[in-house]
């Protein structure tokens, strides 16, 4: 059997600069950062006291009933895989439930219910706690609910490998298509982790941003000479994955090819970045995509905005290109932030979104030129009526996971 | 308190259906309210009454199933020695 190729039909997302893909986009273009003071009650015990929120309301999507049942990070995953089944126009009638798979990444699953519980049991001495801690809070929550709403009888996975978990995912589910054992896939990530208990984790680390206090919403500098690290934020991205067969058959409308996955381990260092495995994951997704690194148009970096990461990344990405290289990389987590396990599908839908709208979102707050980070940026200003054909999506996890997606336009 | 409208609230609340749709006597699965639920409802009765839903499993099948135990485990409340 050979193997099928794959579109992208559908996309939806969930995140702090906006709950759909036109306002997600025009405000990455104009470089509006959704970075915040956090709103949580916990906020001024906190030395990082800003994170990417999303502004939503449950209540409006959600009954009561169904929200006992419902995590953030499932409210999320829920929320913009609606977007996106509703944005390809599928209609799933048993056929296709039955060929259906959902592959969702995230990091920490129902972090929120869990501090809740443990604040219940160790803080309140209840001895007993809500039976809807376990459903509600295990990773796999987010996959099940979407597969018990659409009724999708595929797989339903759910892959965790901290920042590339949403790359993974959707790079799994191509494969799954391509090799036939699905027609389609609504893959992608869902992450809510603002706790004060997971962001007093990270403060440990000492790898997140100082607050810019004159300008909180500019804490995140990816590039930048003065860049401090990274900051958290929450939100979910998923995409229809189609056979490219089906979506014809249907008269679908195809945003883009998914033409390459790379996926690779460091094997060196569990949180420090590896050039070599940065290096071979986008090697690895050109040989998949059989293109050329010329081809490229645009990379959507993982650029986090840690001292460390971004000198890697840049290095790693000349080696790929060529040390004179002038493509476009930006990082849009400058304004949306590190949505963790959510992070790689809503750069990934950004990605996509820049070759419909032949535009490239810039890296926001880059106000001091690193000499060890010297590639063209897309500085402070989106870039538009740009040729944007193909495009690469990376994203390099603690735990030495790095996974890269290319897209490509389709057709003409 | 009336513990049959208050428990039936309580259910109502939690499937979010209305208190005159939970007939006392029809087992609780067909009118709507699943598993799970009847969990969440044991576990605001302990709080509402002030009792100890029992660790053996007593099956609640209908509303009036909980209601009688819930009356049962107050007077047990109630009646023990000081």
């Amino acid at each position: 059997m050979n193997p099928r190729r794959v579109v992208v039909t559908g996309m939806g997302v969930v995140s702090p600069v906006g709950n759909d893909c036109g306002t997600f986009f025009d405000s990455l273009l104009a470089a509006r950062s959704g970075i915040r003071r956090l709103s949580a009650s916990f906020a001024g015990r906190l030395t990082a006291n800003v994170g990417g929120e999303v502004d939503y309301d449950p209540a409006t999507r959600f009954s009561k009933a169904k929200l006992g049942l419902l995590d953030r990070f499932s409210q999320f995953a829920l929320e913009a895989s609606a977007q996106a089944i509703q944005d390809s126009g599928l209609e799933f009638d048993e056929s296709l439930k039955g060929s259906t798979a959902v592959f969702v990444g995230t990091g920490l699953g129902g972090a929120c219910t869990i501090e809740n519980g443990y604040e219940e049991i160790f803080l309140q001495n209840r001895d007993r706690v809500s039976p809807y801690i376990v459903p509600r809070a295990m990773n796999n929550a987010a996959a099940g609910h979407i597969s018990i709403d659409y009724g999708l009888r595929g797989p339903s996975v759910t892959y965790s490998t901290a920042c590339s978990s949403s790359a993974i995912a959707i790079g799994e589910a191509c494969r799954t298509i391509r090799h036939g054992y699905a027609d389609a896939a609504i893959a992608g990530g869902a992450e809510s982790l603002l706790t004060l208990g997971t962001i007093r984790a990270w403060e440990a680390l000492r790898t997140l941003a100082v607050t810019d206090t004159d300008d909180p919403a500019a804490s995140c500098r990816p590039f930048s000479k003065d860049r401090t690290g990274l900051v958290l934020a929450e939100g979910a991205g998923m995409v229809v994955l189609e056979n490219l067969e089906h979506a014809l058959r249907r008269g679908a409308r195809i945003h883009a090819e998914l033409i390459g996955y790379g996926a690779g381990s460091d094997a060196a260092h569990l949180t420090r970045p590896g050039l070599e495995g940065q290096i071979e994951a986008m090697r690895q997704a050109l040989a998949d995509a059989g293109i050329a690194a010329e081809e490229v148009d645009y990379i959507n970096a993982h650029g986090t905005a840690t001292l460390a990461g971004d000198v890697i990344e840049t290095a790693a990405i000349k080696r790929v290109f060529g040390a004179a290289t002038r493509i476009p990389v930006s990082s849009t987590k400058s304004m949306h932030g590190h949505l963790m396990g959510a992070t790689a599908a809503v750069e990934f839908i950004a990605s996509v979104l820049a070759i419909k709208h032949r535009a490239v979102p810039p890296t926001a707050n880059l106000r001091a030129a690193d000499p060890e980070c010297d590639l063209d940026y897309v500085p402070n200003r989106g870039r538009k009526e740009i040729g944007v054909r193909t495009v690469m999506s990376n994203s390099f996890a603690f735990g030495g996971s790095n996974a890269v997606l290319i897209a490509r336009a389709f057709g003409g | 308190m009336d513990t049959l409208a208050t428990v039936q609230q309580l259910i109502a609340e939690e499937a979010d259906l209305k208190p005159e749709d939970l007939a006392p006597g029809r087992p609780l699965e067909e009118l709507g309210v699943d598993s799970l639920s009847v969990l969440m409802v044991a576990f605001k009765i302990e709080d509402t009454f002030g009792v100890k839903m029992p660790d053996e499993r007593v099956p609640l099948r209908t509303l009036q199933d909980i209601a009688d135990l819930v009356d049962r485990l107050v007077a047990q409340r109630s009646g023990s020695p000081k």
